[in-house]
């Protein structure tokens, strides 16, 4: 290549490459993964699918798109196929809309807001779907303690979500309340990529440098109109695996409760960046952005 | 159905191959954290990816903040090695070295690490 097309493609180049080209899930030297229980606070393009769980005799295949309208909003729809004692069928379908409105990359942090809906009646009745819309504000943090002055911290990060839930209407048409909830969540991640990569690597093997050991906590918590509904929640604590355009997670589900399961639950998941798949055409934002 | 999902799962890992991603750093020379006896020669850093070189950059400072000079690094080993010869002077000390580098398909990743020079 002579050194004036040499020059044109490098300008190219540097013009695609806009502050906001970071690479899926970073926020400065960090990387949050995916999590399965807790949705995590940076707008992305990406699949999980299937994410599958299984508990108390029931499986559920769960699948999650995200499209980025800009770089730092996101657009999510996603629904469950169920098979359970009660019989098969998909779930409500469920769509979200995430706007990352705060970025700090010297800390490692980051908020988004959004607002979730479960469009009640468009699931199956004999798989649970609710037949009331709800709605759900939500707030989403993450943040990375690479900037600790102890290094054992370095690698930690938490994340969570905070979310106010409630149906568009009070009781169903067959009289039963619909309860107005919070909905909070977080998640302890402990990052073998950033421990390799910025605090100490050990000499592992690649494939264990991608390894995210993880806990996840999920809580619903009735507060009003709450009938019969009781507080539930899980712990998950599990393991994510990074790879170069693919995850994968595998999760124990853990009931704090009775009303939550009887038994011990398993998660798996399967979750594609779809920004990096496809850099130049699918996994770019629709407005203003170049990766 | 449980078929169709884990089938069409399958059939997305297979996506094309010549996708590319983003670049993390896999190894480094001095490795990250290490204790090293003598000053290196080079810094070297290895990536998932193959990276632009001319949109990447490696520097290193001493703890006290002065900065030691590097070479223009080079790429080898099909772009995914980031090689830039070290052209002051290492006495003993802890030294950081930050990186910036760009994937060749654009996306943007950082980082940064320490090592020792013992005495």
């Amino acid at each position: 290549m002579s050194s004036l097309r040499y020059a044109l493609a490098l300008a190219a180049l540097t013009v695609c490459v806009a502050p906001n080209a970071f690479a899926h899930g970073r926020v400065g030297d960090r990387f949050f993964p995916a999590t399965i229980a807790v949705e995590d606070p940076v707008a992305a393009d990406e699949l999980g699918f299937p994410t599958a769980s299984f508990q108390d005799g029931e499986a559920e295949y769960e699948l999650e798109w995200a499209k980025r309208l800009t770089p730092h909003v996101a657009f999510s729809l996603g629904t469950a196929y169920v098979h359970g004692d009660e019989g098969d069928g998909f779930g409500n379908i469920e769509t979200g809309l995430k706007y990352q409105f705060y970025t700090n990359e010297a800390h490692e942090s980051v908020l988004a807001a959004g607002l979730d809906v479960e469009w009640g009646g468009t699931g199956a009745r004999r798989v649970g779907a609710e037949e009331v819309t709800t709605v759900a504000p939500t707030l989403y943090f993450g943040r990375g303690f690479g900037d600790a002055s102890a290094d054992w911290l370095r690698p930690f990060a938490v994340t969570g979500t905070l979310a106010y839930v409630q149906g568009v209407q009070d009781r169903t048409d067959d009289g039963e309340d619909v309860p107005h909830a919070v909905s909070y969540g977080f998640t302890l991640q402990y990052s073998l990529p950033y421990l390799a990569a910025q605090v100490h690597d050990y000499g592992w093997p690649t494939w264990v440098n991608r390894l995210t050991p993880i806990v996840e906590v999920a809580i619903n918590q009735p507060i009003a109109n709450r009938g019969e509904e009781r507080t539930t929640g899980t712990i998950n604590p599990g393991v994510l695996w990074s790879g170069r355009y693919v995850q994968l997670g595998a999760e124990a589900i853990i009931p704090i409760n009775g009303d939550s399961g009887a038994s011990v639950g398993a998660a798996l998941q399967l979750h594609f960046y779809v920004d990096d798949l496809f850099p130049h055409s699918f996994g770019r934002p629709l407005f203003g952005g170049h990766s | 159905m449980r078929r169709a999902i884990i089938a069409a799962a399958v059939g997305m890992l297979c996506m094309p191959a010549v996708a590319t991603a983003h670049a993390m750093l896999e190894r480094s020379s001095p490795m990250v954290g290490s204790t090293v006896h003598a000053a290196p020669a080079a810094i070297s850093l290895r990536f998932g990816e193959a990276i632009e070189p001319a949109l990447s950059s490696v520097s290193m400072a001493r703890a006290d903040g002065v900065v030691v000079p590097l070479a223009t690094p080079a790429v080898t080993e099909r772009g995914t090695v980031l090689v830039a010869a070290v052209r002051g002077a290492m006495a003993p000390g802890l030294y950081r070295v930050r990186w910036h580098v760009v994937s060749v398909d654009t996306h943007v990743t950082q980082g940064d690490f320490s090592f020792r020079i013992a005495p």
